[in-house]
């Protein structure tokens, strides 16, 4: 179902093939007869696959640019620095898939097995899927409309031979949108354990993150707890803090106890990321992640 | 989709410059804000249209939060910031009912309302339209294109921040506005340095140098860089509509910052940015109804996003009824 009218009421409303909107499009039978309001038959087949998965975890956001490939690359590592867990990252920032570049995978390849598609190894333990693995180079834009890109995501969700997994964590783009909504519902009947949301300090970046923690409520997803990333910067020169994104409306510690939300910890902002400080922190986000 | 455009709402308006970036946090809505503020500062008339609905911060970043969209004979009125109207905007933060309300929208519906922002809202007389885009290449930006193309937009100005992540994601962007056939007027490099308030050490925190060779790459111009934002410049949310914008610090003498870019735009008869000016009779007041063209009472129309076809409620004096 990839052209629809710009106002359809959408497959699964009261309205659906109904509305005057409906007039037209090649869908309307379809959606009169009821079809879209029954369950994608994908769901069921995601939980089957999601079976060997023990924890699903998405990292999300409002606000673009806080850090959430970022966060969810070095999630990854340091849950994979123990050998005996198996680690997954799937990437679903599908027109700005962030992952390939972060974990040093550019150029890589998915190939194909008779189980499904291969994610890319980076270690033993920690494999990798994002959809910047299908683009052939680094100028491809991905200009999908929202129908396609769901199509993506169900793919990378019952597709891919992930294996017997201990945590998939999903890296999301901005916003409240289809990508969002996709990986929700498809992951429905499989159980997420829950979403960790990264912010910076800065109100402009909370107002939009808010609206995250809303929205996780309203679809019943459960919210492991914030990060309020670039939280402070050491001056290498005469290594003073400052904050470069100053919490002029109290940050994010103010934020979640408004919203009664767990804040798990603060990172700082290190122009050379520093790896080390990294993984000793989600050393502690593991813990809360098992303990949750 | 549709036949030639009527002379519509965008029929007064003389150049549209778009705001991209693949990437999120770079600074779009900061360098729309800035860039309109520096419009109007070189005596241009500006309205800003912020097509982000998932995460729209125009509003706030200009003070004008809480403020509600009435109507008027040629359709909406975009909220204006002072009382000559030198600066309009338009943004779905004025139609949600609470701020944190999340806009929990699917492509189609984000389209629609992208399509009323371009035909039903009344901008009359504009020199200037700045669009401002949520981060990506998707719903969004196509509908902001495909209704805004009869008009002929002036262009994109790009926005990045130097590291390589945001560089790998603007290529594309690039590539999007080559396809869809938009004219790049620029690369803007934000977020360039931060200068330390303690020792005035300039730290380059997010990498250097990305913005300028995104563009030789791309063969489009380098229009510049903007600077970190300096810690502490920030007031509180403040009542008067321009002073929630003081992340640019005050431009020195010679072409700097979004100065620089608006000379780009303008050409040889722009003025640089000086310290962001206050216009000289600042709104003030909750509820701001539009001049002279308003038929009757004050009608506040608020979008209420809700699981069944849209609903656009009309409440007048408080009460609600659906239309």
């Amino acid at each position: 179902m990839e052209e629809v009218p710009h106002d359809c009421p959408g497959a699964d409303s009261a309205q659906a093939g109904r509305g005057a909107s409906c007039q037209g499009c090649p869908n309307q039978r379809l959606c009169a007869s009821g079809a879209g309001a029954t369950p994608d038959p994908a769901i069921e087949e995601i939980k089957e696959k999601m079976k060997t998965v023990k924890h699903k975890i998405l990292v999300l956001s409002g606000k673009g640019g806080v850090g959430k490939s970022t966060f969810s690359a070095h999630l990854a590592r340091g849950l994979a620095e123990d050998e005996n867990t198996q680690i997954a990252l799937l990437d679903i920032d599908i027109c700005g898939p962030s992952i390939p570049k972060i974990m040093g995978l550019e150029g890589e390849q998915v190939h194909q097995s008779g189980s499904g598609w291969s994610p890319v190894y980076v270690e033993d333990n920690l494999g990798v899927m994002s959809v910047g693995f299908l683009l052939s180079s680094p100028d491809d834009a991905v200009i999908w409309r929202g129908p396609k890109k769901n199509g993506m995501i169900k793919q990378f969700l019952r597709d891919v031979d992930w294996g017997e997994v201990d945590y998939l964590i999903v890296d999301t783009p901005p916003g409240t949108s289809d990508e969002h909504l996709s990986v929700v519902q498809y992951l429905a009947a499989a159980h997420i354990d829950g979403a960790v949301i990264i912010t910076t300090p800065q109100e402009v970046s909370l107002q939009d993150v808010r609206k995250e923690i809303n929205f996780c409520r309203k679809v019943k997803l459960p919210i492991i707890g914030v990060v309020e990333n670039m939280s402070g910067f050491i001056c290498p020169k005469c290594k003073k803090e400052s904050q470069i994104f100053p919490p002029t409306t109290g940050g994010a510690e103010l934020m979640c106890q408004d919203l009664e939300v767990p804040l798990l910890g603060r990172v700082p902002l290190d122009p050379l990321i520093g790896i080390q400080e990294f993984c000793n922190l989600h050393q502690s986000k593991e813990e809360n992640l098992i303990s949750s | 989709m549709e036949g030639a455009a009527e002379p519509g709402n965008l029929a007064g308006v003389r150049h549209i410059i778009l705001v991209l970036s693949g990437k999120g946090g770079v600074g779009k809505s900061t360098v729309s804000t800035e860039l309109a503020l520096a419009l109007r500062h070189a005596g241009k008339k500006v309205g800003i249209l912020d097509v982000d609905l998932c995460g729209p911060s125009i509003p706030r970043m200009l003070g004008a939060q809480g403020r509600a969209v009435h109507q008027c004979d040629r359709g909406w009125a975009p909220v204006f910031l002072d009382r000559e109207q030198s600066i309009s905007l338009m943004s779905v933060g004025f139609l949600l009912e609470k701020p944190d309300e999340a806009v929990v929208w699917r492509g189609p519906k984000k389209n629609a309302l992208i399509k009323q922002f371009v035909s039903d809202v009344a901008w009359g007389e504009l020199d200037y339209l700045v669009v401002d885009t949520p981060p990506g290449t998707s719903d969004e930006h196509m509908a902001a294109i495909e209704a805004l193309r009869p008009y002929q937009p002036l262009g994109a100005l790009v926005v990045t921040t130097p590291q390589a992540v945001s560089v790998g994601d603007v290529r594309r962007e690039l590539t999007f506005c080559r396809k869809t056939g938009l004219r790049v007027m620029g690369v803007v490099e934000n977020m360039s340095g931060f200068t330390c308030p303690h020792c005035a050490e300039c730290t380059s925190v997010f990498s250097r140098g990305g913005g300028e060779e995104l563009a030789q790459l791309a063969g489009v111009p380098f229009l510049g860089e903007c600077p970190e934002l300096v810690p502490g410049s920030r007031p509180p949310v403040p009542s008067l509509p321009w002073a929630g914008l003081t992340s640019v610090p005050p431009v020195p003498e010679g072409e700097e910052g979004m100065g620089a870019v608006s000379s780009s735009l303008l050409g040889p008869h722009a003025t640089l940015l000086r310290p962001v000016a206050p216009p000289p009779t600042p709104f003030s007041g909750p509820s701001w109804v539009a001049g002279p063209g308003l038929l009757g009472g004050p009608r506040v129309w608020r979008w209420k996003p809700s699981g069944s076809a849209s609903v656009l409620s009309m409440a007048t004096g408080g009460s609600g009824a659906s239309s």
